[in-house]
């Protein structure tokens, strides 16, 4: 094995690197069953329909709502230079110009919320353009807010328990100290 | 090899009582080493026997052979500040002469997503200051100041200016990092903004370092770090945060430092260099340690926040009493409670303040924003009214929000712990319970590093592969392109992380208040009123990060 290509399996190994893994595919028939073509053409109907405008450093619109299980077709469109679309969460990473755009349909499996952001280097500000899918009910967002206030509760309930175990012990030594 | 001297056992460093005080560590300034012998309550008084069994476990590094002999070694530092200038020479290198787009130059890979993440999410949490004894920026004034890179020497250049009492602070370093805040948006962008501030974080120390000198704990003006101890932005929050981490700088005998003192008033090695208490200079150049460069009295320590590890008193003391220990006591810095000042409270406001006007600039998805952080144009165009917006946002956040919001819940907070809470002034428990902030805002800072190093850490071997990114092919990795890593899984640790940090902070809160307060229901009460802020603001990070 050469120098290279054990550095290149090193690297995969740790997880800095994947090894010929595509960026937008079809998984499987339960999976989000990514499709993605040059321009506008109409491929059949889908559940949502929306045009996302990308410009240096933003997006238009910079959230896009969808319901768990609707077949989503996004239109991405540049204004001023080449800009990409990668979206956490799923297997979706395209690159798209000003004048043809690209089409990418997918079926929004995982409910929750997503951040999408350019992955074309499209001048100083690309790292933090960034646009985000809610897919609902977002339980997961109101999920992590319940769970900190019980987690916030809990910790001043488990203060309050140790602090009254604590008073009570101190008295019952006072006590046995009288008689 | 270190000989052991009645090593201070957990159990008694942690008798809990507020009214013993413990010594100034910070500086000369504010030092008084006749209560060297006292030391401060540490332990909590109410976990469970096994961690409290955990807790008391200590690893003193100076106890392993070969670690206790490197970190005695005068080669030590020096050899460690060499390989880092190199390094970081090829970083300013890059960042001058590369393609000016970051995510294909090392500087801004290397500095803004590997350096700072592992700042924050590894070194300062776990090894406290460790960047600081790594640090590479001051060490040419170092150097140039004693005229000697490995052997010890007895000549200190400097022309000997007083550093100005009213600054022996760190409102200096707060000042800096908002200079950094305000810049950010460009210096993380443009890989020739992060290389101008570097080499301005290596100007800036020999200018400083080489002009100023500052009082010890003997009272005498030395030369030392004075960037490093009063102006570095990093060093501010690596202080902040360092109160976190179970290692650091400690003595073994607080009561051996004491008398040492006494034998031999107006010479400690650990402060004033070794040999400076004599006449002999061949005694003197045989002795291999300088005196505290950062100002410290070591024999006082109780916090990590002013020790640079630097290990020199490792080398100076004559009785082999300093100790680099590790153990489980997190935290445990937060609690010393006689060390408390307002710099470094509204450190702890401007960190976190910080960390959610950056979360919401850079990671937010408003296209408002996105114009206000990008004040200067890809087109080199200044737009002042932008710029205006992001002063106001950070200054608004970090210097009347956060402290504002703190100032309404400390007074209610105070005022349900009912009357025995009033002996301690508004004032002071408005500082006491800032400390609060500080696991609140190390896990947001983690939280923040989790979205852009998930996302962006597959460049940095693409940059280690061509660092220019002049089409180099080092390491045949060409073809390697950007992948992001876990994305659907990183905002569930952001929350996770986030909601760790909350529960911390109620505790850290609540334990503040046990000191502030007569007894624990009044300082539980306190703390109930005061989660609802932690509360609020750990709403507002998941709203950035997973909403």
């Amino acid at each position: 094995m050469n120098r290279r290509r054990f550095l290149r399996l090193l690297l995969a190994t740790l997880g800095f690197t994947q090894l010929g893994v595509e960026s937008s595919s079809a998984p499987d028939e339960s999976g989000p069953n990514v499709k993605v073509w040059e321009g506008k053409e109409d491929k059949g109907e889908v559940d949502k329909e929306i045009t996302v405008q990308a410009s240096q450093f933003s997006y238009d619109p910079s959230v896009i709502e969808v319901r768990k299980g609707e077949r989503v077709r996004l239109y991405l469109k540049a204004t001023d230079v080449i800009h990409g679309f990668s979206l956490d969460g799923y297997p979706i990473n395209v690159d798209f110009t000003p004048y043809v755009g690209k089409t990418v349909e997918f079926t929004a499996t995982k409910e929750g919320t997503f951040r999408f952001r350019c992955s074309h280097a499209c001048g100083y500000f690309h790292p933090f353009m960034i646009g985000k899918l809610e897919v609902n009910p977002d339980t997961r967002f109101y999920s992590t807010l319940s769970g900190s206030f019980l987690v916030g509760l809990g910790v001043v309930g488990w203060l309050w328990k140790k602090v009254t175990e604590s008073n009570e012990g101190e008295s019952g030594k006072n006590d046995s100290k009288r008689e | 090899m270190k000989v052991s001297q009645a090593k201070m056992t957990a159990n008694e460093s942690n008798i809990s009582d507020k009214n013993k005080t413990g010594v100034e560590e910070v500086s000369g300034n504010r030092s008084d080493l006749e209560n060297a012998n006292n030391s401060v309550s540490v332990s909590p008084r109410i976990l469970s026997p096994v961690i409290d069994r955990l807790l008391e476990v200590e690893i003193d590094l100076l106890d392993i052979p070969l670690v206790g002999k490197i970190l005695q070694s005068r080669y030590f530092q020096p050899v460690i500040h060499i390989a880092m200038l190199a390094g970081w020479s090829m970083v300013i290198a890059t960042g001058f002469l590369g393609v000016p787009i970051g995510s294909s130059n090392l500087s801004i890979m290397l500095v803004w997503i590997a350096w700072w993440a592992a700042l924050l999410i590894l070194l300062t949490p776990l090894l406290g200051r460790i960047w600081c004894l790594a640090c590479p920026l001051p060490s040419l004034a170092e150097w140039i100041s004693r005229s000697s890179i490995m052997e010890k020497s007895q000549s200190r250049t400097s022309l000997g200016i007083k550093w100005p009492e009213w600054l022996d602070n760190i409102w200096l370093q707060n000042a800096a990092f908002f200079g950094v805040a305000l810049l950010s948006p460009i210096v993380l962008t443009r890989p020739s903004v992060t290389a101008v501030v570097l080499v301005i974080m290596i100007i800036l120390p020999l200018g400083l370092d080489l002009v100023f000198t500052s009082r010890d704990s003997t009272g005498n003006e030395r030369s030392g770090r004075i960037f490093c101890r009063y102006v570095c932005p990093v060093s501010g929050l690596i202080g902040l945060y360092s109160m976190v981490a179970p290692t650091g700088m400690r003595v073994r005998d607080k009561e051996l430092c004491g008398n040492h003192k006494k034998n031999n008033p107006t010479c400690k090695e650990c402060v004033a260099g070794a040999g400076a208490g004599t006449d002999n200079s061949a005694e003197a150049a045989r002795n291999s340690g300088y005196g505290c460069p950062w100002f410290v009295y070591p024999g006082g320590l109780e916090r990590n926040n002013y020790c640079g590890l630097c290990t020199e008193c490792i080398k100076t003391c004559p009785l082999d009493n300093t100790t680099f220990r590790i153990n489980f006591r997190w935290f445990a810095d937060l609690f010393v409670s006689d060390k408390r000042e307002l710099d470094e409270a509204f450190k702890a406001f401007i960190m976190l303040g910080g960390a959610a006007i950056y979360s919401a600039v850079m990671l937010g998805w408003w296209p408002g924003l996105k114009d206000v952080g990008n004040y200067i144009t890809d087109l080199r165009v200044f737009n002042p009214g932008q710029f205006g917006i992001y002063i106001s946002l950070l200054f608004g956040t970090t210097l009347i929000v956060m402290p504002g919001s703190h100032l309404l819940f400390t007074w209610l907070s105070r005022l349900a712990s009912g009357e025995e809470g009033r002996e301690k002034s508004l004032k002071e428990i408005f500082v006491d319970q800032a400390y609060a902030l500080v696991p609140m805002g190390l896990f947001a800072w983690i939280a923040f590093c989790f979205s852009f190093l998930f996302v962006n850490s597959s460049y940095i071997p693409k940059v280690l592969n061509d660092p220019f990114g002049w089409g180099w092919n080092l390491l045949g990795l060409k073809e390697l392109s950007w992948t992001p890593y876990f994305t659907g899984l990183y905002p569930v640790l952001q929350a996770g992380v986030l909601i760790a940090g909350l529960a911390l902070s109620i505790y850290v809160s609540f334990r503040i208040g046990e000191q502030s307060y007569r007894s624990s229901k009044a300082a539980l009460r306190s703390t109930g009123v005061y989660s609802i802020f932690l509360t609020g603001l750990t709403w507002l990070f998941l709203f950035l990060y997973v909403g």
